[in-house]
Order: structure tokens, then sequence, then C-alpha cells
């Protein structure tokens, strides 16, 4: 993937401890169930509380409804309203659009994850993903 | 009239329509069966990675049970644990055969100040017992004035009875103090020796429990070192299991891959569908054409492989 942002690597050997955080709820956007239970199962395990959507325009409501969420993973490609129109969504403006947005993906596109930058992304991670380096980015963003 | 007119088959329209009409059923069999298949593959993977989650929880409770109890014997979870108890043993038995060996130091002492005082009583007996005689002395001489100094005689007489019964008094005083005096020169050497040995057997005590104490404190030392030990191999193995499972986690998710790549499966059946609609002249007849579920923003890229995983923070 193409610089212009912190690269963050693989070491497992030396995991941080993931639990004991203080619980903080990210809301995760994906069509894909399987994406969703193993994003959840790895936050979980780190002491975050999740709430799901399967697209773009159920994140928004979900985001509506629901002002403890502090954090959005968000997958591109998703029927109805994708990650994309969701993220420019959401930061147009309004009361979420201060909220960490995380894309997770397959795809690796350098047009793609430019347009996710100018839009108020915080991240790209490409799928799979490794839970550790999840967990790591997840925390990193809500701490700062 | 050419053939096609009258055999019923519709002529190249009817043949491009029936084209139309496999492709379209060609796509629904062929998405329908591998939705199917996904949807199992789906079901099975969510399975796994529950199993794989559930274990790691268990892994985790299990250690945090572990913790939990070493915690106690090492005594970092605020109570103590048996090494703080060890040691408030060894202090109070410490303590208690301090004291003793100070209360035998003391009667010691007592007894030695007693025997001082009973030789002092003494001398004071023999003085006493000196006054005695002085005393039967005068009574003797005060009844010889008085049997010779007849009528008058009769004061000496007086004096002469009272100084024999202040005599016979003393002797009988010192009689007594003789008696209490022989019992305690006899007791306190005892009672002494009694102070001594106690002395000696809780400086023993005392002595004992430093050893007891450095090498108690030596097994504690060992004990909390075998804990951290412990913890820390516990910590590094449950990080080597949560790194597997992670692992896992992360292969389980070709799922995603395989969903990804049936939604291009289905964008190429609508390409060819819409192509051949075209080509064949059956654009009024592209409401045969089912759009895609979603289009995908990346076109039809293949799957990205190469950055896999990467974390890309802005």
């Amino acid at each position: 993937m193409s610089p212009g942002g912190e690269l963050i690597t693989h070491n497992p050997l030396n995991a941080e401890r993931t639990r004991n955080v203080a619980a903080k709820k990210v809301l995760v956007v994906d069509d894909s169930a399987t994406v969703r239970q193993q994003v959840g199962i790895a936050l979980k395990h780190a002491g975050f509380e999740i709430v799901e959507a399967t697209d773009g325009a159920e994140g928004i409501a979900r985001l509506d409804g629901d002002d403890a969420i502090g954090m959005v993973i968000l997958d591109v490609n998703m029927p109805r309203m994708n990650g994309l129109e969701m993220l420019e969504a959401v930061k147009a403006g309004g009361k979420n659009a201060h909220l960490h947005v995380v894309m997770l993906t397959s795809e690796g596109q350098q047009s793609l994850i430019e347009r996710a930058k100018k839009a108020g992304a915080k991240g790209w991670i490409v799928k799979p993903f490794k839970a550790e380096l999840l967990v790591s980015a997840v925390k990193k963003l809500l701490a700062a | 009239m050419t053939s096609w007119e009258h055999d019923g088959s519709g002529g190249p329209q009817g043949l491009a329509t029936r084209q139309a009409a496999t492709l379209k059923s060609l796509r629904a069999t062929t998405m329908g069966r591998v939705r199917e298949a996904t949807a199992v593959m789906s079901r099975e993977v969510m399975a796994a990675a529950s199993s794989v989650a559930r274990a790691v929880d268990g892994i985790y409770q299990h250690m945090g049970d572990v913790r939990s109890m070493l915690a106690s014997v090492e005594g970092t979870d605020g109570n103590g644990g048996v090494a703080a108890a060890l040691e408030r043993h060894g202090t109070v038995l410490s303590h208690f055969s301090r004291s003793i060996a100070n209360e035998a130091s003391r009667q010691e002492a007592v007894a030695s100040r007693a025997k001082e005082q009973i030789a002092l009583i003494a001398r004071a007996a023999s003085d006493t017992a000196n006054l005695t005689s002085a005393a039967r002395l005068l009574a003797l001489n005060a009844r010889v004035e008085a049997s010779r100094t007849h009528p008058s005689g009769a004061a000496f007489g007086v004096i002469a009875r009272e100084m024999q019964q202040l005599a016979e008094q003393i002797s009988r005083t010192n009689s007594i103090i003789d008696d209490v005096s022989r019992r305690l020169r006899e007791d306190l050497p005892v009672v002494a020796e009694s102070a001594q040995t106690l002395k000696k057997s809780a400086e023993g005590l005392r002595e004992d429990l430093g050893a007891s104490a450095t090498e108690a404190e030596a097994q504690i030392h060992q004990l909390r070192a075998l804990v951290r030990d412990a913890v820390a191999r516990g910590d590094e193995d449950i990080g080597k299991i949560l790194a597997a499972s992670q692992d896992a986690m992360s292969h389980l998710q070709f799922q995603d891959v395989v969903e990804q790549s049936l939604l291009r499966l289905d964008r190429h059946f609508y390409v060819a569908q819409v192509e051949h609609a075209e080509e064949t002249g059956l654009g009024d007849e592209i409401g045969l054409v089912d759009p895609p579920v979603h289009d995908e923003i990346g076109g039809d890229k293949a799957v990205d492989q190469e950055n896999a995983g990467d974390v890309l923070l802005f």
C-alpha cells in the first residue's frame, strides 16, 4: 500500500494485553456477517462494545440513534450506500462529523484511499485484517 | 419466405431472445448455487470463529483465575498473602520470646536483690540475738539488785520481769526471722535458677526463630520469584495463544474474499447479459437483465492480496 500515513506492523509476540480497556462503543459497518463477527470478537476481547450495521444507510441510522458511539469501522463495498458515500455523508456535517472513521476493505487502490483521506477518514485497513493491528489502531485513534 | 418464418423458431430475434433467457437462467442458477454454498460456508466460518472466540475467552478466564490465585499467594491482592502471613507469624513469635526473656531477666534481678536483702536481715537478726543476750543479762542484774536492796528493790524486780519478757519476745521474733530467712535462702536460688533457665530458653528460641526467619525469608523470596515467573510465563503463553487465535481468525476472513468474488461473478454475468442484448439488438429486452446487487466501487480489479492486513493511519 502506498505511503501517506503511519504504517502499523504486525508482531504478535509483543502483543499488547488487550484487557482492561475502558469500554467504548464502536460501530462496525459491513455487509459481510463474518467480517462483522470477527471485528466484533477482536474488539470485544479488547474491552470495546460493538454496534453493527450492514450498509451505509443503516450505519447512518445507527449513528443518529446512538450518541455513545465513539468510532466507526467502515467497509467500502456495500449495497444501498457504500462506505465512501457514508463517510462523505457523515463528515459533511452534523453531530457525528467529529467521529473517527477507519475504512476496512479488500480494496487497496490509491485513488480510493485518497478519496477516503480527503473525506476525513483516519485510516485504511486492507482485509483480511490482523486483529491485533486493528485493535491497536482503534485504541490509538480513540486515545488521540 | 425464409425457413425461420414458418419453422416457429422466430429467426435471429427469437434466437437472441432464447439466448438472453438462457443467460438469465444460467446466471440465476449459478449465482443461486454459489450463494447457497457461500451461505453454508459463512455459517461454518462464523461457527468456527465463535469456537475460537470461546476458546480465547476460556483461556482469559482461566488465566485470570490463575493470576488471582498466584496474587493471593504472593500477597499482591491486598490481602497480605501466604508470605505476609508467615512474616507476621515470625514477628509475633519473636516478640513473644523477647518478652519472655525480658521477664525472666527481671525475675532474676528481683531474686538477686532479695538475696541481698535477706543477707541484711540475717545480719539484723544476729544483732538482735546479741540484744537478747544483753537483755537477759540486764534482767539477771535487776533480779540481783532487787534481792540485795530489799525493800526498795521492788522496782528492780519490775524492771527484771520486763527485761526478761523483752528478751523472750526478741528471742521469739529472732527465731521467726531466722526461719523465714532460712526458707528464703533455700528458695531464692531456685527462683533465680528457674529465671535463668527460662531466659536461656527464650534466648535460644529467639535464635532459632532468627535462623528460621532467615530461612523463611529466603523461601518467601523464592516463592515470590516462582509466582512472578509463573505469571510471566502464563502471560507469554496467553500472548502466543492469542496470536495464534488471531491468525486463525485472519485466515477465516477468506469468506469475505469469496463473497467479494461472488459479487464480481454476478457483475460478469450482468455485463455479459447487457453486451448480448446490445449486440443482438435486444435493447428493449434489457428488462430481462437484473442489475447486480451493488456496484463494486473498486471496479473489476482483483481483490488486493499484496497489501492484506496493512493498517494505514492518516
